[in-house]
């Protein structure tokens, strides 16, 4: 008796899950056209007028290249600044020694 | 005027001809790009890029096929390119490569906005779009253009540069494949 219920249920769980799967499949049939609104038909209305104007469009590879000299020119201005920096610090460095060592031989 | 005046006349640059073919067949390229993209917003972007192809390439067109056909295969490309382009800036890495195409989670947490469904299919819909974008690419691509715009077998056949056996075969493996994956939403989401 309760192995023909739960076969029971398990028909009626079936069913309800081939109802969904076809109801969900079938709710593509309703999908219904939609208009073009005016701001799209406006923009594909200028496609050929804005087609006339020459755009010249830098490839990828040259936008990298500019990007890639532009970095290493930085990188350079920033090792030549510190690499000034630190000769102007020694510099001062050995003036101080050499002020002092004078200073402490008087 | 027969098509084929129509067409000598875009391919010399006629804008009269050019606007003509864009109020003929805007409507279908727009309905086309939203059901495959499901955003308003998405589908009018798509749908520009499209035209402008269209005008660009109108000289490379043989005339082998209809040029609506040719316009739908535009369509369809744009299409795919921009779900592509989509995916892969959502993906940013290795997690949803890792899911299979009959996985049980389907992805709904994507922006749904598809005017031509109503309210009340709302909730299917969106659980049949997520299922269908798990769908192989050209099953996917078949099954929404028999569906959705109504072609038939030969005129996807002709968009897909395949046989019409192949169009059947694709047609019937994603209705099982769609069977499949709804029918494991189903199990971990209703029981």
């Amino acid at each position: 008796m309760s192995a023909s219920n739960s076969k029971e249920e398990h028909l009626m769980d079936m069913n309800k899950k081939e109802t969904w799967i076809n109801n969900t499949l079938y709710s593509i049939d309703m999908i219904e056209q939609v208009p073009v609104s005016d701001n799209l038909a406006f923009r594909l209305g200028h496609i050929y007028k804005s087609s006339q104007v020459v755009v010249y469009r830098i490839q990828p590879k040259v936008r990298w290249a500019i990007a890639a000299a532009l970095t290493t020119l930085f990188l350079i201005n920033v090792y030549t600044l510190s690499k000034t920096l630190k000769r102007e610090n020694s510099e001062k460095a050995v003036f101080a020694n050499e002020y002092f060592s004078y200073m402490n031989s008087i | 005027m027969s098509e084929t005046e129509f067409i000598h006349l875009l391919k010399n640059r006629n804008e009269q001809a050019f606007q003509q073919l864009i109020v003929e067949q805007r409507g279908r390229v727009f309905n086309t790009c939203l059901n495959f993209l499901q955003s308003r917003e998405d589908a009018e972007d798509v749908c520009q890029d499209v035209f402008v192809e269209v005008l660009q390439s109108i000289s490379k067109f043989k005339g082998e096929s209809q040029l609506s056909t040719w316009i739908y295969r535009i369509t369809v490309t744009k299409s795919l390119e921009f779900l592509r382009k989509k995916s892969r800036k959502k993906r940013f890495g290795f997690l949803q490569s890792l899911t299979g195409e009959n996985d049980i989670e389907l992805n709904l947490q994507g922006n749904f906005d598809h005017p031509g469904i109503q309210l009340e299919n709302k909730e299917l819909s969106k659980i049949l779009f997520a299922a269908i974008e798990k769908l192989p690419e050209r099953q996917k691509v078949a099954f929404l253009l028999n569906k959705t715009e109504n072609l038939s077998y030969s005129e996807i056949a002709e968009v897909l540069e395949i046989s019409v056996s192949s169009v059947e075969s694709l047609l019937f493996r994603a209705k099982q494949g769609l069977q499949k994956i709804l029918g494991n939403y189903y199990e971990n989401n209703f029981k």
